[in-house]
């Protein structure tokens, strides 16, 4: 299971970096599932698909799902990583932070990565996930049968798989902020 | 505290009203007539609402269908659902179904009739079908997941703020209730 595993008040300034953050990118499937000519060059191609396929059978409405990223050196400090690297003694592979609004969902998917092939030649994929943003009522995430829900600022959740079915969900009144990192396992 | 009631699964077949749900139109989709009303007490719900939701049928994801004893599922569920938590005078009883990918917000049961009730009323919810990948629903502070079908929980009040959402890939049910 999923579990809480550490925090990292004692080095990062988590609100600091929620007030500085950048514009991030909008994570539109609907653009996506609307040009999906634009996905024919990535080797994931019928992954991504595949999950798009599924909500759209499960009655999901494709324009209302959307949320948003933040990637390090464009919309916040990367050093940011270099600690949580220190901090979860894995090798940095990827970061970024989500952002998804109150009335949205990221429902139920994995994420899919183009360099995943790559990665795996390399070592263990592990994956972390941290709550950046006080608790807020309403806010929720999943890590395939596990809820995480009211977790203190800065708590870091290690996930069994870094590819587990996971999803996010906002009913109250305040977006939900959490920080990802994907690494490689140290010997 | 929202607490924990018990397990009625042995005594009310739910899955059975699960179907009857699912083979009926839902008498209504909410939020129904009331949100528009001038009610003092749903102002604060409004005003959260404007910010962030949009009701479903005008292009946001607020929705959810409403399904009553006696119309869509068998009153007998509801009799002897009452009988489990030991009302006997009840008010009112309904599922709610949420679809995936929408939501009912963060709000209370304003009741138009508000005056009429006092602090002896007691709320309810029932999870009524086995748990599913996604099924998010939250009471005051305290967050449901992964419920037994028919676990049963009573609610600190009656107008205990409340939020149900869904994730996953499955229609949510929920039965809801509230009497003395």
């Amino acid at each position: 299971m999923a579990k809480v595993i550490c925090a990292t008040d004692h080095v990062i300034d988590w609100d600091l970096v929620l007030g500085n953050l950048g514009t991030g990118h909008k994570r539109d499937v609907k653009a996506i599932w609307e040009n999906q000519t634009s996905l024919e060059g990535s080797a994931m191609y019928k992954a991504y698909l595949d999950i798009a396929k599924k909500w759209v059978d499960a009655g999901y409405r494709i324009e209302d799902i959307f949320w948003y990223d933040y990637y390090p050196e464009s919309d916040y400090d990367s050093k940011i990583d270099k600690i949580f690297e220190s901090i979860v003694q894995a090798d940095f592979l990827r970061s970024w932070i989500s952002r998804i609004d109150p009335g949205r969902n990221a429902p139920i998917h994995w994420d899919i990565d183009d360099n995943a092939p790559e990665w795996k030649k390399q070592g263990e994929i592990v994956r972390y996930t941290c709550w950046i943003d006080k608790p807020r009522w309403g806010s929720a995430f999943i890590i395939e049968d596990e809820l995480f829900y009211g977790i203190e600022q800065s708590k870091v959740v290690q996930w069994d798989n870094w590819d587990s079915y996971h999803a996010g969900t906002v009913a109250g009144k305040d977006p939900q902020f959490l920080y990802h990192y994907v690494g490689l396992k140290r010997d | 505290m929202t607490k924990f009631i018990g397990n009625c699964l042995a005594t009310i077949d739910w899955n059975t009203v699960v179907k009857e749900c699912e083979m009926s139109e839902p008498a209504y989709v909410g939020p129904g007539k009331g949100m528009e009303t001038d009610l003092p007490e749903l102002r604060e719900i409004k005003e959260i609402w404007r910010k962030w939701y949009t009701r479903f049928d005008e292009g946001g994801t607020v929705a959810w269908d409403m399904f009553f004893p006696g119309k869509q599922w068998n009153s007998e569920a509801a009799d002897q659902f009452w009988d489990f938590v030991g009302i006997t005078e009840p008010v009112a009883i309904w599922i709610s179904r949420i679809w995936p990918g929408r939501f009912a917000p963060i709000h209370w049961d304003v009741q138009s009739n508000e005056h009429e009730f006092n602090d002896n009323y007691r709320r309810f919810h029932c999870h009524i079908t086995p748990p599913k990948f996604g099924h998010f629903f939250v009471v005051d502070d305290t967050a449901f997941y992964n419920e037994k079908q028919g676990n049963v929980w009573e609610w600190n009040s009656r107008k205990s703020w409340h939020a149900g959402s869904n994730c996953g890939l499955e229609p949510k049910y929920l039965l809801n209730a509230f009497g003395k």
